[in-house]
């Protein structure tokens, strides 16, 4: 039986091209970098793909994003998601996570699915809180760290083995359920050249805060509950240390390094 | 549960336990924090635990905190503890306004702030790397960009925020004396 999969993704700057940089409001200055798709994103992607690849159905793109955010869900569709939707709105400017969630939930209330899958984190703020928020706003089960994803269509139901401190757990919620995924999904397949044509006469549905019913002056940059306040750039990475020695050796130099960092 | 927990001016922690019950060491750094932004704001420092058994937990997060409140879940002992643990901190915490809310930044805190921030409809500021009380309220320093930028950031408006706060940025330290376990 098909199964209909929600993927959420957002464009974040190239962390290749390094070149993030906030403005003198503390928002991010996205005409200075290039933007990319996710990188978590396309790994819960890539899971939705494998399972409509497997199943039949159909997987639709959700971003929140500036209208520069339809060429940036292009990939997801060269990839293989059949459909997109983006919520684009210039009251959205500057938004923080709670809008983020607000205006995503409103969002999917418009959708029709199964399954919602979002990505760890961002690459940019790092939070990866958005899933759970969403999760409780839309009153779905919430199955997060997951590394595999099995659907019963039939039954209504969906399993997922979740990463735990010990290994492994498996938890098994009724559809609609939201699932936070991780890199262990498995890697994302390169867009065909077949895929990319295709992309581009692929729907997206644009979006704005209007077409959600949401009112400018309870979402968005205006009403942001969280500023930046400053920023300074990290100092500079001192000379390369070379450890000699045997490995066992070697493993404690490193594992002390580590630790005078607070890195474990 | 009996009486009010009294949640008024204090900096919370939510606890996380390990498999065996025990507080976890991201917990106790965490606790830490909120024992040190307490002192700094005026305030009384507390921590939530939510387990099957919560006791042993409860017990060494008040070797952190002034006031823990303990609840026994009997759905917690599984996998669904985020949110059944979010689900209770928020009833203890909707009492009255806290002055800030900690977390751990690991998967199970995430998923915990999340919660509790849609639950209560407050913000959250994410990974901290280092949290000071300033000006009436948490100034959180956050890594970005896969590390290539610093930000600092505040809550607006002197409103009261989530804060989830990355392992190893605290030494875990515990307090003079111990603090109280009440059941909840």
């Amino acid at each position: 039986m098909p199964i209909r999969i929600v993927v959420l993704t957002k464009p974040v700057p190239d962390p290749a091209a390094a070149a993030e940089r906030l403005g003198a409001d503390g928002r991010l200055e996205r005409a200075a970098s290039p933007a990319v798709i996710n990188g978590n994103d396309e790994y819960t992607l890539e899971a939705a793909l494998k399972l409509t690849d497997a199943l039949g159905g159909e997987v639709t793109l959700l971003a929140m994003a500036p209208a520069g955010g339809l060429e940036t869900m292009r990939k997801g569709l060269a990839m293989g998601a059949h459909r997109g939707v983006l919520v684009t709105d210039p009251a959205l400017a500057g938004s923080d996570q709670w809008s983020t969630m607000q205006v995503l939930a409103a969002a999917l209330k418009t959708l029709e699915y199964d399954l919602v899958l979002a990505g760890f984190d961002t690459s940019d703020g790092v939070g990866g809180v958005v899933g759970a928020g969403l999760a409780a706003l839309l009153k779905l089960p919430l199955m997060s760290s997951a590394a595999k994803i099995e659907p019963d269509v039939d039954a209504g139901t969906v399993r997922v083995r979740r990463i735990s401190a010990t290994g492994f757990d498996v938890l098994e919620a009724p559809m609609p359920a939201l699932i936070v995924g991780t890199q262990l999904l498995g890697e994302p397949r390169y867009p065909s050249l077949k895929g990319i044509m295709a992309a581009r006469s692929k729907e997206v549905v644009t979006k704005s805060l209007a077409d959600l019913g949401l009112d400018p002056a309870t979402v968005g940059g205006a009403v942001a509950r969280t500023k930046v306040t400053g920023s300074t750039k990290p100092p500079a990475r001192g000379a390369t240390q070379v450890v000699r020695g045997t490995p066992g050796e070697g493993a404690k130099a490193i594992v002390d390094l580590l630790a005078s960092r607070r890195l474990i | 549960m009996a009486g009010s927990t009294g949640a008024q001016g204090a900096i919370w922690v939510i606890a996380e336990t390990n498999a065996d019950g025990s507080l976890a060491k991201s917990s106790a750094e965490v606790a830490t924090l909120a024992r040190t932004l307490a002192d700094a704001a005026g305030a009384t420092s507390a921590g939530i635990v939510v387990a099957a058994d919560p006791a042993a937990a409860a017990k060494e997060l008040a070797g952190y905190v002034a006031r823990v409140v303990a609840i026994a879940e009997p759905d917690a002992a599984g996998t669904a503890w985020s949110v059944v643990a979010a689900q209770r901190a928020a009833a203890v915490l909707a009492d009255a306004a806290p002055l800030a809310v900690l977390t751990g930044a690991g998967p199970d805190g995430r998923d915990v702030a999340g919660t509790l921030g849609a639950l209560l409809q407050h913000p959250t500021l994410v990974n901290a790397t280092a949290v000071a009380w300033v000006d009436g309220g948490p100034s959180v320093d956050m890594s970005v960009f896969g590390g290539k930028l610093n930000t600092t950031s505040t809550f607006t408006d002197r409103e009261w925020g989530i804060v989830t706060v990355r392992p190893n940025v605290v030494t875990a330290e515990a307090a003079a004396s111990a603090g109280t376990v009440e059941q909840a």
